[in-house]
């Protein structure tokens, strides 16, 4: 389930901006769900789990999947946090789930509309 | 009972499943901690329609047996009966929300897959039915090849399905090999929820709703404000008159009894040694009770998630989490609810964070020795044209509490080995309507909780403590008060050349000692030290208000403001102490709660008192 590439073991725990940027200039439509707008509806692409030094299993990404955020899901950003936008709100089925900047970073998603 | 049924109820948190135990069971439950963790254990019997007992246990409740905090791994270790207390359970109920299926299914999957006797528990029909969902439970049940019940959880009458259930044996080992899913559990998810499920709408009309006032920037925020502040209202004005009547009763107890026993030893051990430490403990119960009818209410209504939602990134910033807020909340009543309450943060370190500054929060055992110390030592001045200095002061107290407990919190962030994510991932389940007999029950849990493991330790060490301040006694012709002569006394004595450095003489320190049973008693501790003998509290408090502002004979100023700050950080609470032995399992934890909170106390007092003294004097 792991996808590292040269700029993620390059740029760490930022790469995703750049790498969002890179394939944004591409024409690739890869956001993360962290940069989803409230109200806007996306579809999962998929969950990125972090590997660590000790090769401990990434417990929030494997916890994100059994609460449903799964390929395919469609997810939807309620509100967002007072305080600098965090914890956003995310509506998935039927259930709302508060996560916080750094645990929506984990999903990649694709908007709706946008091409495939 | 060994030939009562087995049953443990699991499923998700916000399944309805505490109101399902508390319908079925009433009040014949029992609350402990499973062995050697601090984990919750809920056990319960109750009686199926042909008279057959059965014997459940309400799991704490989870996403996933794939586990990630101890309550969790509780749960897994239950259901694969890897728990010899426990034993095997002849079924296991998984209760799942109606309303929330394709969330609660994953759990359900989960457990099919133990091969182990089930019943699926359909709860909160009514809820599904408002909302306009349809569900085949049929189709349901044949698909998940285990039988489904369906259930309305807050209603007694909603619970006769599953009785019956349990009485005509209606739970088996899943026969999933006609279900015919495949693929992963999303996927199978998907087809189940696709078949069995008819549906108008996702959303909830009346979560929308009210998410849209209650998690709005202005709104959300002023009416947590408006909430928090009625809360502290009732804590404090409603709970005074049954406080009152507590004190009243113990006093009038104390009197009864006392005229009746004429060894001056034995009568001083009833008096003031037992009578005045079970009075000691109860007066705290009506504050407790108030508090935690508001905690349950919120939490049974889905509010409480949200409050962690709005405050959640202020809190994380200084290395708490959203969810520590009802915890300090409840410590401005009283610490020991309030740690009792942590149990509710799922991330150990963030909980243990929380323990740790729950005592900074000013609790209400603290006013009357901050009323005293004000009356004495600020004077009733205007400033500024509207401001009263000594509610300044107050206020001011307050806030260094709070203030510090962030401070404290963000060094502890530092400190922690484990710098690994702290995770949020909160559900907001649904606006409900709060269910009275699960808020009935859980107050009578809370009441019982506190009165047993706190009581009982405090009631112990007011005794000893009783003992410490009354020997050896006084000799004839003593001319001191005959606590000086006491063990309290020498110690005092003793203790006194360590806290010169912040101006405290050996009276204080004499006082200080009781103080440890509660922060209160110093107020009477000091009373008896300089022996003062008054009618009442109130009169002790007048009088040596007077005493130790006194010109020449009394304390200074920067001694009165030195014990104020030393009391906004000291532990001078056993019972605080004792519980968080209780809560984290460990008297590690509770030495360097002491330390680090004496330390501060010393820290803060002695910077105080060095610098008022170098200003007034």
């Amino acid at each position: 389930m792991t996808r590292l590439n040269a700029t993620e073991i390059a740029f760490g725990n930022y790469s995703h901006l750049l790498v969002y940027y890179v394939q944004k200039s591409y024409g690739l439509e890869t956001v993360r769900l962290s940069a989803l707008k409230v109200k806007q509806t996306a579809k999962i692409t998929q969950v990125n789990r972090l590997v660590n030094d000790n090769d401990e299993p990434d417990l929030v990404a494997i916890r994100l999947e059994s609460l449903g955020f799964v390929p395919g899901a469609q997810v939807q950003v309620i509100t967002k946090g007072v305080f600098g936008g965090d914890p956003i709100l995310i509506q998935i089925g039927f259930t709302r789930f508060a996560l916080r900047k750094s645990e929506a970073d984990k999903i990649e998603i694709q908007l709706e509309g946008a091409p495939t | 009972m060994s030939d009562a049924l087995r049953v443990a109820l699991v499923g998700n948190p916000n399944c309805g499943k505490t109101s399902l135990f508390n319908h079925l069971t009433g009040t014949r439950q029992k609350v402990a901690n499973y062995a050697g963790v601090t984990v919750e254990r809920k056990v319960g019997h109750f009686q199926l329609p042909s008279g057959k007992n059965v014997r459940v246990l309400d799991l704490p409740g989870t996403y996933s047996l794939q586990a990630t905090s101890p309550d969790e791994a509780i749960t897994r270790d239950v259901c694969q009966g890897k728990i010899a207390e426990e034993g095997q359970q002849d079924a296991f109920l998984c209760v799942v929300d109606a309303t929330n299926l394709k969330l609660h299914l994953g759990l359900v999957l989960e457990i099919i897959e133990l091969g182990r006797p089930i019943l699926v528990v359909l709860n909160m029909m009514d809820e599904a039915r408002r909302r306009g969902i349809q569900i085949n439970t049929q189709k349901l049940s044949q698909r998940l090849g285990v039988p489904v019940v369906e259930t309305v959880a807050v209603r007694n009458s909603g619970i006769e399905n599953l009785l019956h259930a349990l009485d005509q044996g209606k739970y088996t080992v899943p026969q999933t090999e006609l279900s015919g899913l495949t693929g992963e559990h999303h996927q199978k998810i998907e087809t189940i929820f696709k078949d069995v499920v008819n549906f108008v709408d996702q959303e909830d009309k009346r979560t929308d709703f009210l998410d849209k006032i209650f998690l709005h920037p202005v709104l959300g925020l002023l009416s947590l404000a408006v909430m928090m502040f009625i809360v502290f209202q009732a804590v404090f004005a409603w709970a005074a008159p049954f406080m009152d009547g507590i004190e009243t009763f113990f006093g009038w107890l104390g009197e009864t009894l006392g005229a009746h026993i004429s060894q001056p030893l034995l009568q001083s051990l009833v008096v003031d040694g037992i009578i005045a430490g079970a009075g000691g403990v109860v007066v705290f119960l009506p504050q407790i009770l108030i508090l935690f009818f508001f905690i349950l209410v919120l939490e049974e209504s889905g509010y409480l998630p949200r409050a962690a939602f709005l405050l959640d990134k202020l809190m994380f910033k200084a290395g708490l989490s959203g969810r520590a807020f009802i915890p300090l909340l409840s410590s401005f009543a009283c610490a020991v609810p309030g740690i009792m309450a942590t149990r509710s943060i799922s991330d150990p370190r963030d909980r243990f964070t929380t323990i740790m500054v729950a005592p900074l929060m000013t609790c209400s055992a603290r006013l009357p020795v901050y009323a005293l110390l004000i009356a004495a030592f600020i004077p009733a001045q205007t400033v500024w044209g509207i401001f009263n200095l000594q509610g300044l002061v107050l206020f001011g107290l307050y806030m260094a509490g709070i203030v510090s407990a962030l401070c404290v919190s963000f060094v502890m962030k530092f400190l922690q080995k484990d710098k690994s994510q702290h995770a949020l991932l909160l559900e907001l389940p649904s606006y409900r309507i709060p269910d009275l007999k699960s808020v009935g029950i859980g107050l009578l849990d809370r009441g019982k909780i506190f009165l047993k493991r706190v009581g009982g330790i405090i009631f112990a060490l007011s005794i000893l403590l009783w003992f410490l301040c009354t020997f050896p006694q006084a000799p004839e012709g003593a001319t001191q008060p005959a606590i000086d002569y006491s063990f309290a006394g020498m110690l005092g004595h003793l203790m006194q050349p360590i806290f010169a450095p912040v101006g405290f003489n050996w009276q204080i320190c004499i006082a200080l000692i009781p103080a440890m049973a509660a922060r209160e008693v110093v107020v009477a501790a000091l009373g008896t030290v300089y022996a003062l003998s008054g009618a009442d509290d109130e009169a002790v408090a007048q009088g040596l208000a007077h005493l130790i502002s006194a010109d020449g004979t009394g304390w200074s100023l920067a001694t009165g403001l030195s014990l104020l700050v030393w009391f906004v950080y000291a532990p001078h609470c056993l019972a605080t102490l004792a519980t968080v032995r209780r809560e984290t399992g460990s008297w590690k934890h509770v030495a360097v709660m002491t330390a680090y909170l004496f330390g501060l106390a010393y820290l803060m007092s002695f910077f105080t008192y060095q610098i008022a003294s170098r200003i007034w004097g």
